[in-house]
């Protein structure tokens, strides 16, 4: 077989570099920068700490529900939600609402903070796809460093999925980055909000550079690793319980050794809702807060001695090691089995 | 970790952690690590500036 004279001629085509650099798009860079969202969590993928399935208070103090985002009111009352299998932009995603329950002059918002301090200086772009019926729905970027907020272009308050996107050349001495989503002043203040005006997000991205591009989508296996750095619930993944072996030394002191899948940003706080009361001396059914021992050969049992599970600690960062002092199961124990409804969580969130 | 609803608050032996109790319905346990990168720790110490929260000092044991 051989090549016609067009084929050859169009084999010998040679491109310079200027031919080359300019083909190349910004779809094109983005497609083989690799990773490239800041955002963890920015399609809603993943709620260890609850499922916030239906409207949920939040308050005037920030506090984490879907994992990485903070929310809170300020001046108002409102709630979150998280809804799943949304269509947005032609593809599925979940999506974050906040919806004010009292009007005033105020504000709602979820932030995200980025842990790593690398954009001083630095062009970076954060976009999101909203829904709101309000024209103060936007997205912030702020400098905590530098104490600088750019703003996106605010919602229109059309009630239609709109792309809001801000891009921001970084301070020198920008610092970490704080992301504020939600109804709000362009710097992040009170604005005039009316009882039912909400925000939706899905798709939420920071990335380098000028140009919002396509979300990265990564799974909920990956999503749920880059969480568990800052928030590890045990029971979060359990279908009835979790168990553990642990130490026991009689009538004296019990330990547990729980690893962590990652290691955690900083030493993590532990919190657990274990008490004595709760001891079901039989194994926990799904969704019980209700916790137990269990004896090789013996069974599972229930609390004896003077001990008290409530006064159980203790910190870590690749791993928990927690126990807790004078504290009797009664036998030789081996193994305590903590039901899916028992808060047993560790914390190391920004 | 819910700062206004601390009900008790106190070191753990060799002020490794602050041992709390938050909460009274279904109080939780809750312990802080002594480590200036954990930001309850540094709610909790900000309240102890403010005069809004009380630490006891370690048991002896």
């Amino acid at each position: 077989m051989t090549k016609s004279a067009t084929r050859e001629a169009a084999d010998k085509v040679t491109f310079t570099q200027t031919e080359v650099t300019s083909a190349i798009t910004a779809g094109d860079t983005a497609a083989r920068a690799g990773r490239k969202n800041w955002i963890i969590n920015g399609d809603f993928q993943i709620s260890q700490r609850g499922a916030y399935s239906s409207a949920t208070s939040i308050t005037a103090s920030p506090v984490y529900y879907l994992d990485r985002f903070r929310a809170k009111h300020n001046n108002i009352s409102a709630t979150t939600v998280r809804q799943t299998n949304q269509t947005v932009n032609g593809k599925v995603t979940n999506t974050m609402m906040l919806t004010a329950t009292a009007g005033s002059n105020g504000r709602v918002e979820a932030v995200q903070v980025i842990e790593d301090e690398v954009f001083n200086s630095q062009t970076v772009t954060i976009s999101a796809w909203v829904i709101s019926n309000s024209a103060s729905a936007r997205l912030i970027i702020h400098q905590n460093g530098a104490n600088i907020q750019t703003s996106s272009n605010a919602h229109t308050g059309g009630g239609a999925y709109e792309l809001l996107q801000a891009t921001v050349t970084c301070a020198s001495n920008a610092g970490q980055l704080h992301i504020y989503t939600g109804i709000q002043a362009a710097a992040t203040g009170n604005v005039a909000i009316a009882n039912g005006d909400y925000f939706k997000m899905a798709f939420l991205q920071l990335e380098l550079g000028s140009v919002a591009t396509d979300f990265e989508h990564l799974s909920y296996a990956e999503q749920l690793r880059l969480c568990y750095r800052y928030f590890y619930n045990l029971t979060y993944l359990h279908p009835t319980y979790a168990r553990f072996n642990f130490h026991y030394e009689a009538s004296a002191w019990i330990s547990l050794a729980i690893n962590f899948p990652v290691t955690m940003r900083t030493m993590a706080t532990f919190s657990h809702s274990l008490t004595n009361a709760k001891n079901k001396g039989a194994s926990p059914s799904a969704g019980e807060d209700k916790w137990c021992y269990y004896i090789q050969n013996t069974g599972f049992r229930g609390n004896a001695g003077s001990g008290n599970i409530s006064g159980l600690g203790g910190n870590g960062i690749t791993h928990g090691q927690c126990g807790t002092v004078n504290h009797s199961p009664n036998g030789h124990a081996s193994h305590i089995f903590i039901g899916t409804g028992c808060t047993f969580q560790f914390d190391a969130e920004l | 970790m819910d700062y206004s609803n601390i009900v008790s608050a106190k070191y753990t032996f060799d002020n490794e952690s602050i041992f709390c109790v938050v909460g009274t319905d279904n109080p939780l346990s809750v312990s802080v690590p002594v480590s200036t990168d954990n930001t309850d720790y540094q709610t909790l110490m900000q309240m102890v500036a403010d005069g809004d929260l009380t630490i006891t000092e370690a048991a002896i044991v």
